[in-house]
Parts: C-alpha cells; structure tokens; sequence
C-alpha cells in the first residue's frame, strides 16, 4: 500500500515538473506562435534570481514566489519590446534571434556568476509514508503545478484580459479592427509566460541547484510536452504532460530512470507520429 | 466625418487604390457600389489601417489618422465588419459581443441593448461562433461591432454568401439603425438591390477610382448600368 501511494506521489511529481518547465513555453507560443528557444534559459534567470535574492537575506519563499517571476517577467517584456516584436510571423527569425539570446543569457550569467553550481536546501523537511520518506517540498510543487493551471484556467476562461488574449489569438487583425492592440496584448503575453518561466525556475532552484547551462536540461523536454500538447495552452499541457510524466516514471520505476527519459521519447515520437498536430489538435478542440 | 483625399493604396508593389476622394458627412449612408477586383475591398482596409496608405490622406471626426494603427482607429469609433465576417470562431456568440465591448474599453452592460434589438441571437449566444451558419455570422459581425458604440461602421459586403431570407433581415436591420441612431454607414457593395434600397447616395468605383455618384433611385435603371459598364470599358 505504501508502495502504491509513493509511486502515485512520484508520478504526480513528474508530472507536475513536465507542467512547470513547461507552462512559460505553452504561454509564449500557444498564443503568439513564437518558438521562444531561450526558454531554458529563462527558466535559469529564474533561479539564480531566487538565489541571488536569498543569499541577499530576502526570505526563501518571497524570493522564489515574488522576486525570481518579477525579475525574469521584465526582462522578458524588455526582450519583446527590444526583439520579438520585429519578428512577429517570422517563425525561423525568432528562433534564431532566440537561440541568441539564450547563448548571450549564458555567457553573461556565466562572467558574473562564474561557471559553478549553487544551491539553497529545499524548504518544508521530509514527508514519511510508511516505509518510505519524500520530500514535502516535492508535493508542494504538485499543489504549486495545479494552481497555477487552475488559475491560468480561470483567467482565460472569466476575465476581459483572458477574452482578449483568447480573440487575438484567433484573430488578431479583427481583434485590432475591434480597438484592441495586438502589440501590448503580444508585450503583456510575453511577459506573463517569461515570468511564469521565472516562477518556475525559481521554485526548482532548491531541486536542482543552479548552473548558466542548466536550461539545456529543462528545454528539450518542454519543448517535446507543448508540441505533444498541441493547440490548447493549458489542458494541452496538462494532457501532454499526465500522459508523458506517468510514462517515465512507471518505466523509471520498472527499469532505470535513464530507459524512463528513453520511454518519454518513444511515447513523444509515437504520439507526434499518430497525432502530428499534438493531442490538443485532434481531441478536446474548444478547450482552453 | 470621414473625408478622403488622393488617397492611393495597394498590395506590395501592385498599386490598387489610385487616387480617391470622397467624403462622408454625419448620419449619412454612403453605398459604395463597384464590381470584383475594383477596389472595394481594399478602400475599406485602407480606411481601417489593415493596410497603409501610400498616398494621400485620411481625416476621420476632425482627426487626421492617415498613420494611426488599426486599433486606435476603432478607439476613435471607426468600426469595421469585414469581408468573410472575421467571427472569433473559438469564442461562443456572447464571447464575441463581449470582444466588440471590450476592444472599446466598454462595459458588457452595452450588450444588452445590442441583443435585444436582434432577436435572432438570444437563442445562440452559447454556441461558438465557428459553427453558425453565413448569415447568423454576418448578424453577428453587425452586432459585434455596435457593441463597440462605433460613429462610423465600414461594412464590407454583407450580402455575400448569404441566402435572400437573410439579406431581407439584414436590410431590416439597418434601415432600423439608420432611423434609430442616427448611425453613419459606409457601405461597400456589387449587389445593386441591396444597395439601393439602404443608401442615400451612390458613389460607383472603378478601377480604384471614384468615377460618378448616382442616386440610389436609378440603380435599377438599365440605361444607367450600360453607362456604368461603359464607363468600365473607357
């Protein structure tokens, strides 16, 4: 029984940690259809913010809830203001452009603060089940995974600023006929998901540590759940993620955790294969 | 309200527009009436900003807005149904009335009235845009765009596609506006019935020209519509 209940925990763990890496992505490009390869490296903005801030005395959990998603959300608004916004339906330019940015992002973390890993400890103590002992904070970040598709839910689904982003999304040349401005709905977007990224990598820092390259370990894989994900930002990503999270931790569990990342890319290249406009392109449509 | 000038537009390098003056003055409503490819549809795009003007000038309530983007156009009230409707085809019917409201910074208490001044969209207004049929979508573009509390409406040929039935209600519609509100309309259209039985002048476009005005009265005269096509053959 314990058993079952912790492997239920660790599939609901990788599952969230698919969700969270790659939430600030499906943002981006669900909405603007802007391919933002500097993801991962928004994501390690987001931590070494966290980090920096908390070495500065600033309480852990007001540095990775506050300061790490403000600090990357307004680079991230300077980034569109400076680039992606010349870009706009040029999909091969800003991925260059992006892929850029991520190499300068890394150089200039790496001179200021120099090519090591830092850490802090993951807050919250142990959980014991039985026999078995997990992380709290592992379970947090569960809750912190479903709040934050409960609420991006609620934002699209019952507020003006979500009906907006909706309707320009499908069209934004009626949306501009309409009064509203694509260029600030596109800044604000852009923002929302580079602070969302900046969310995440904060809260992942006391998992991880932090290091300049460490963006190259989260992209792949929240590149591979949006595209699997498909046109629905939130339920494509939640779907994508369920279905991929459980896949590599049932084979983790069953095997070793390098055929469960293995598995993961068998099931992404299978499902592309069978669905190649995601899982959000065939099924569930309407939904958000 | 809205005056022309010279104003010249087109795709890429392939000049369209070439040279229209006209104006519009408040309450009026204006039919546009030209055949395919003659430039119809890219005036009213060029009015609207989805396309700049190369040449010439757009006053629109005193305004110059020959450069202002798109949007803040239709801030200033100069609202657009486009071609094709353009319905939000993700969004349900309520979703999109509320978009019209909110592209204007307006409340969605503005939509109450917008519905009930058309009835046929009360039964609807859950159901997502994408699966209406033709004419519910072009009932809905009109209705979309009121709800913005526009000064002007550009429509760009509403009766497309469109079954008679239809066509009937939406001319209904209209003159209901045109007598009710006071509303200044721009219509761009090649159905002369239609036209005719809404505008109070005509003006006839050719070759992305201006070339005549006529009244409405004579649309259905044949001897008119020789000249005007004679005029085409010039």
């Amino acid at each position: 029984m314990d058993y079952v209940i912790i492997l239920a925990l660790q599939i609901c763990s990788a599952v969230a940690s698919l969700v969270l890496i790659s939430l600030g992505l499906a943002v981006i490009f669900g909405m603007m259809r802007v391919i933002n390869l500097a993801h991962g490296e928004f994501l390690m903005l987001g931590g070494y913010a966290a980090i920096t801030a908390f070495n500065k005395g600033v309480n852990l959990w007001l540095a990775m809830l506050v300061v790490a998603p403000l600090t990357v959300g307004l680079f991230g608004v300077v980034v569109e203001r400076l680039v992606i916004r010349h870009l706009y339906g040029r999909l091969i330019d800003t991925m260059l452009a992006t892929w850029g940015l991520s190499l300068a992002m890394i150089g200039f973390v790496t001179v200021v603060f120099g090519n090591t890993v830092s850490g802090i400890s993951a807050p919250l103590g142990s959980l014991t089940i039985g026999a078995y002992r997990t992380g709290a904070y592992e379970v947090f970040l569960i809750f912190v995974a479903l709040v934050l598709l409960a609420a991006g839910w609620s934002v699209l689904r019952y507020t003006r600023l979500g009906l907006i982003a909706r309707g320009t999304m499908q069209n934004a040349g009626m949306a501009a006929a309409l009064g509203v401005s694509p260029s600030l709905v596109y800044a604000v977007t852009f923002g929302i998901g580079a602070a969302l990224s900046g969310l995440v990598g904060g809260l992942l820092a006391p998992l991880s540590g932090v290091v300049p390259t460490i963006g190259a370990a989260y992209i792949a894989k929240a590149f591979i759940t949006v595209i699997s994900g498909g046109a629905a930002i939130l339920s494509g990503t939640a779907i994508a993620s369920g279905l991929l999270g459980t896949i590599n931790t049932a084979a983790t569990f069953a095997f070793t955790p390098v055929i469960g990342e293995v598995a993961l890319l068998i099931a992404a290249v299978i499902l592309l294969r069978i669905l190649p406009q995601g899982i959000t392109g065939r099924f569930f449509r309407r939904a958000l | 309200m809205l005056r022309a000038s010279a104003l010249a537009s087109g795709y890429q390098k392939i000049p369209v527009i070439m040279g229209v003056d006209f104006a519009v003055a408040e309450g009026e409503f204006v039919g546009v009436l030209g055949h395919n490819g003659m430039g119809k549809s890219t005036l009213l795009k060029t009015l609207v900003g989805q396309l700049p003007a190369t040449a010439g000038r757009i006053e629109f309530a005193g305004t110059d807005i020959t450069r202002l983007p798109t949007h803040q156009r239709a801030r200033l009230g100069l609202r657009y149904v486009p071609q094709g409707r353009q319905i939000f085809p993700g969004l349900s019917v309520l979703d999109n009335l509320r978009m019209g409201a909110a592209g204007a910074g307006l409340p969605d208490s503005v939509l109450d009235a917008v519905i009930e001044d058309l009835p046929r969209l009360k039964p609807i207004l859950g159901r997502a845009g994408g699966v209406l049929s033709g004419g519910e979508q072009q009932i809905l573009a009109v209705a979309r765009c009121l709800c913005g509390q526009p000064k002007l409406v550009l429509l760009d040929e509403p009766t497309e596609g469109i079954q008679p039935s239809i066509i009937e209600e939406i001319i209904d519609i209209l003159l209901r506006l045109k007598s009710k509100s006071r509303l200044t309309i721009v219509l761009v259209e090649q159905n002369q019935e239609f036209i005719r039985r809404l505008s109070d002048r005509v003006l006839i476009i050719q070759k992305g020209r201006i070339t005549g005005e006529v009244p409405p009265e004579r649309l259905g005269d044949p001897e008119l519509i020789a000249e005007f096509v004679g005029m085409a053959a010039n």
